[in-house]
């Protein structure tokens, strides 16, 4: 949910990084961006927390 | 030399660890070797949890506020200003009414959220809310001449105050307009950011089969984008439209700018450490409730909970101690799903929640809950 409000605010193109601890984002994030129409660049999964990157179309 | 606790927002967290700091600073402050300062813009307290029940005329406005004067123990210099910016380096803060500064050597932020309707082009024209006490109050108005048609609720403001509330919101519209005998001429649809009801994915499971009972339209994945005043509709993000007759949403919130201003953190939340709530970017300084960017919900009883580990670790400051206590995460929620009967919820970093079954009795204890809020503001229960 907040990478939803920083993408609302972000300019075409731009590249948004969310760090997230919940597992459910694993799911959420690839699901949501790619209805939005968003490009998931790439996810770097680690132990404590995963960093997403969305590029906003 | 006398230490200075500055807490700026006179809400539930701002006037809980007021209290709770000249509790157990209580021989500190006689002795003048403490000074706690509570610094609110507005002289009365206003509790939000209210505003759910006016629309639906159970509650009025008023029954949400108190003077802070009265909730607030008398060692405590409460004071009715704005703070306008402030200075970490040299630990000091303008307030909008007053020539001097204020120099603090504890600060803690309790200043809330605020609403940001206008970040949604028609939002303000278009769409009601019960997130301020004059939306719930005009809200008020228009249900009582809605008796057929299409009624919205859009989730748009992520995070926003207390998750659970637009549940319960179409909960309760779906039993009071069942009640009055008008529910097969209303359509009721809610909308939510992601791909489930609610971020929560365990509340989302317990939710969704309960609305489709009650047959509560849901469309997920829909971010309010524009609103069209006129033509009575809703674009989203994700590229779908929803034709309204009534518009009730939850709208952008913000911390306050000069947090931002001040760089505590972004939006107008302070980026802190979860555990200790200390600011990352600023030594004696802490932030909690809803300004504090925690990821747990923007709840009154999270503001509680955090107030007393923010009057612990001060009060272990002054004394020269080594602050020990910290936040685990813990929240508690009552959730209305219906005009009488409601679930109760408690997680924290943890543990997930587990909705308890839906009771009359959780619809009094919640309605409990809130009489007996003004005991809790005064460090009571
Ligand atoms: C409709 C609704 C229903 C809710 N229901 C529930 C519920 O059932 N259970 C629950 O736990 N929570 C609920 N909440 C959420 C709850 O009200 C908030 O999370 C809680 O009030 C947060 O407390 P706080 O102390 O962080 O901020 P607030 O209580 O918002 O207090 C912030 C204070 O700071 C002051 N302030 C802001 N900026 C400044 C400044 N620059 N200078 C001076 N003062 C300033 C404000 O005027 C305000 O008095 C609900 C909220 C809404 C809107």
């Amino acid at each position: 949910m907040d990478l939803i409000g920083e993408m609302r605010s972000a300019d075409a193109g731009t590249v948004v990084e969310l760090l997230s601890d919940a597992p459910q984002s694993l799911t959420d994030v690839p699901e949501w961006a790619d209805e939005a129409g968003n490009d998931l660049l790439a996810v770097d999964e680690s132990d404590d927390h995963n960093a997403f990157y969305v590029e906003k179309s | 030399m006398t230490d200075h606790i500055v807490i700026v927002g006179g809400g539930t967290g701002g006037s809980v660890l007021a209290n709770d700091l000249s509790d157990r600073l209580d021989s500190e402050l006689e002795s003048g070797d403490v000074a706690v300062t509570l610094i609110n813009d507005g002289s009365d307290q206003v509790y939000k949890p209210v505003w759910l029940y006016v629309p639906f005329g159970k509650r009025e406005p008023d029954d949400g506020r108190r003077p802070l004067a009265d909730l607030v123990d008398d060692a405590v210099d409460v004071r009715n200003d704005r703070l306008t910016d402030i200075d970490t380096d040299s630990q000091r803060l303008q307030l909008r009414d007053s020539v001097e500064d204020v120099s603090y050597d504890h600060l803690v932020l309790a200043t809330g959220s605020t609403l940001a309707p206008e970040e949604i082009p028609g939002l303000v024209e278009g769409g009601h809310n019960y997130y301020s006490e004059d939306g719930a109050t005009t809200l008020r108005e228009e249900l009582l001449d809605f008796s057929e048609g299409h009624l919205v609720l859009s989730v748009v403001g992520s995070p926003h105050m207390c998750p659970a509330a637009p549940l319960e919101f179409v909960f309760m519209a779906d039993d009071w307009f069942r009640e009055r005998g008008l529910r097969e001429d209303i359509e009721i649809t809610y909308t939510y950011p992601i791909q489930r009801v609610h971020g929560n994915a365990h509340i989302a499971e317990w939710a969704a089969p309960l609305m489709e009972e009650r047959n509560i339209n849901r469309e997920t994945f829909f971010n309010a984008e524009s609103i069209d005043p006129d033509a009575q509709t809703v674009s989203s993000m994700e590229g779908s439209e929803l034709d309204y007759d009534l518009l009730v949403t939850v709208p952008p919130h913000r911390g306050i700018d000069l947090i931002g201003d001040a760089g505590l953190g972004d939006d107008g939340w302070v980026d802190v450490d979860r555990h200790t709530l200390e600011a990352d970017a600023a030594t004696s300084v802490y932030a909690l409730g809803d300004a504090a960017a925690t990821g747990v919900p923007k709840a009154g009883s999270v503001a509680h909970y955090q107030a007393g580990v923010v009057g612990q670790r001060i009060a272990s400051e002054v004394r020269g101690q080594v602050p020990t206590a910290t936040y685990d995460g813990k929240t508690i929620c009552f959730i209305e799903t219906g005009m009488d009967a409601a679930s109760f919820v408690e997680f924290d970093y943890e543990n997930p929640p587990s909705p308890a079954p839906p009771s009359k009795k959780l619809h009094w204890a919640k309605l409990a809950y809130n009489e007996s809020y003004w005991l809790t503001a005064r460090g009571l229960v």
